[in-house]
């Protein structure tokens, strides 16, 4: 994809929805603590069932109340709870942070085309002529395992290696606009040009307002 | 008779050696070295081709050596960054401009100068500069250039890009000295550009005379343009913890410097510790933020420049006359006008100043 919107740009689209995913993800991350807590031994949270909690919970409450926020948004099928909607032009995978990055795609073809921003077609299927851009919003935990930091991320590319994972970019979503306050008050308006002190000495000439020769 | 001085400073502004331009020229080098220093005067025709290849009038290459602009701050940190023929060329750029602009303020009622100067500890020099020009302690700077400039500083921008130097300073002038900032790399994000702003205020107000060595003078600067943009007082309040680039970069977006330099002035207050500041560097790092940060703070434009051309030739400003009467090309004054703050209207399109737009030299003939 050559032409890679900038980060504000994609976040004014999809500010309207993501509040609804982050309190998805952070019933998501209470249910899943709820149940190590009930579980597992001393409370302990698996470092492997959780995550999958996790997207379990959220994908039950993006059910019930994604089409209350916006019927271009569907939720699409994904293996093992994977998380995936289409929403306008986007593509977006919700996936845990791995060490705060992107996760390695491994040998999944299906990711590594996700991250090379590569679009996934059947094979009968003709070209609609509309190109979706892949995004990921990466979901973090803190201590306690409570929801810590969501990011916005344009994958670029990823292979089998860690090195070979790279983003066209990456944006911290400020709480605020998780919080559903608008996009905008982020967005600094275009400086307007402020005139100095400064005059000419001769007011004889007339030159204020534009020279007539 | 030319001035061998004019040439040398045409020569170096094109970026050209000697032996380059002596090509041009069809004559050998030491011919130009010779012309420069005013050993020879060249024949007719060479002066033509002079006059061709440059794109400069015979006007320029007869007035009077230019005015002296000191290296300044480029002394302390091109080395590194900048070949000598990129700072050869960005100084005869500089002067060009430098005396385009003199010109100019013959013409208009100079703002006084209120930029102190001090001989004490960067994060008071810095707080007294804010006091000096009338900055509240706990408030960000909403336009930094346009702040400067109203404190007498004059602020000038380069249309060429130099590659690993954002911007300088010096105190210039021949009989009483004023204070400069050249800006010589606008492409840069906003918020980076503020920051070297900042840093060459710090060099004028502490350092017009030399004391310490260059490390020194320019962690001075630094520490003086971080308290200049992120006052300690107010970043105690507002730097909430815990620390993280979620929570920074909305303050990135109200006191418009970069996340990074919030991470070390977060440091610097003793707001996070060591670990954390690595920590916080390495997630910016490992995103791709260092390169690319989040957040997008508007690319600040000097006025000066612009505005006196403005006041003096007119909105369109009228190239043609403007250029004639400073004695350089109309593509020169065009280029940099561009890249200084102009108001809606103030630009013309390449035809007119082309002159091939039949609209516009009716409208020149009827006036004549």
């Amino acid at each position: 994809m050559s032409n890679i919107p900038e980060p504000e740009v994609v976040l004014k689209n999809l500010a309207y929805l993501l509040p609804t995913i982050y309190s998805a993800l952070q019933d998501g991350t209470y249910k899943a603590k709820e149940y190590c807590d009930q579980y597992e031994t001393a409370g302990r949270i698996d470092p492997f069932l959780a995550p999958n909690l996790v997207r379990y919970h959220t994908i039950k409450l993006l059910q019930k109340q994604g089409h209350l926020i916006d019927e271009e948004l569907n939720l699409d099928n994904v293996p093992n709870n994977g998380i995936c909607l289409s929403y306008r032009n986007y593509k977006i995978r919700i996936l845990k942070a791995s060490n705060g990055d992107l996760p390695v795609p491994g040998h999944s073809k299906s990711r590594q085309h996700f991250y090379h921003q590569i679009p996934f077609k059947f094979m009968d299927e003709e070209d609609s002529g509309v190109t979706m851009l892949n995004l990921v919003l990466l979901w973090d935990v803190a201590t306690q395992y409570n929801l810590s930091e969501v990011c916005l991320v344009c994958p670029k590319s990823g292979g089998v290696k860690r090195e070979t994972v790279e983003a066209h970019w990456s944006y911290p979503i400020p709480l605020a606009v998780l919080m559903g306050e608008p996009f905008e008050d982020l967005v600094p308006a275009a400086q307007a040009v402020e005139d100095l002190p400064i005059s000419l000495k001769r007011h004889d000439k007339n030159v204020t307002e534009g020279k007539v020769d | 008779m030319i001035n061998g001085e004019r040439v040398r400073q045409v020569r170096e502004l094109k970026g050209l050696t000697q032996t380059e331009f002596a090509t041009h020229l069809r004559i050998n080098q030491s011919a130009v070295a010779q012309i420069e220093s005013g050993r020879i005067a060249p024949s007719d025709q060479v002066l033509q081709r002079i006059i061709l290849t440059t794109g400069f009038p015979m006007s320029f290459f007869k007035q009077s050596a230019p005015v002296d602009f000191p290296l300044g701050s480029l002394l302390f940190r091109a080395r590194a960054t900048v070949s000598a023929r990129e700072r050869c060329e960005s100084l005869q750029y500089t002067r060009t401009i430098f005396e385009i602009a003199e010109k100019m303020e013959i013409e208009i009622d100079k703002i006084p100068l209120r930029l102190p100067r001090f001989d004490q500890d960067p994060i008071s020099a810095a707080i007294q500069t804010r006091s000096s020009l009338g900055l509240s302690p706990d408030t960000p700077i909403t336009n930094l250039i346009n702040t400067v400039e109203k404190s007498g500083v004059l602020v000038m921008a380069l249309a060429k890009v130099l590659e690993g130097l954002d911007a300088f300073s010096a105190w210039v002038g021949r009989s009483s000295l004023r204070p400069v900032i050249v800006i010589a790399n606008n492409n840069v994000p906003g918020d980076r550009l503020r920051f070297s702003v900042a840093h060459e205020l710090g060099h004028l107000v502490m350092h017009q005379a030399i004391k310490n060595d260059i490390a020194t003078i320019e962690r001075e600067a630094s520490s003086f343009a971080s308290e200049f943009l992120m006052p300690k007082e107010a970043m105690l309040k507002e730097i909430m913890r815990p620390v993280t680039l979620v929570n920074l970069l909305p303050l990135k977006m109200r006191w418009k410097v970069s996340i990074q330099a919030l991470i070390r002035r977060a440091w610097d207050l003793e707001l996070i510790t060591q670990r954390q500041y690595k920590y916080l560097m390495q997630q910016m790092s490992m995103k791709g933020m260092r390169k690319k940060e989040p957040g997008k703070v508007p690319l600040e434009k000097p006025r000066m420049i612009s505005q006196m051309a403005e006041l003096i030739y007119g909105i369109p400003i009228d190239y043609r006359k403007l250029a004639s009467e400073m004695n350089v090309p109309a593509q020169l004054i065009k280029e940099t006008l561009e890249v200084h703050a102009m108001k809606n209207g103030a630009v013309e399109d390449d035809k007119i100043i082309d002159g091939t737009s039949n609209k516009i030299v009716n409208f020149r003939r009827r006036g004549h």
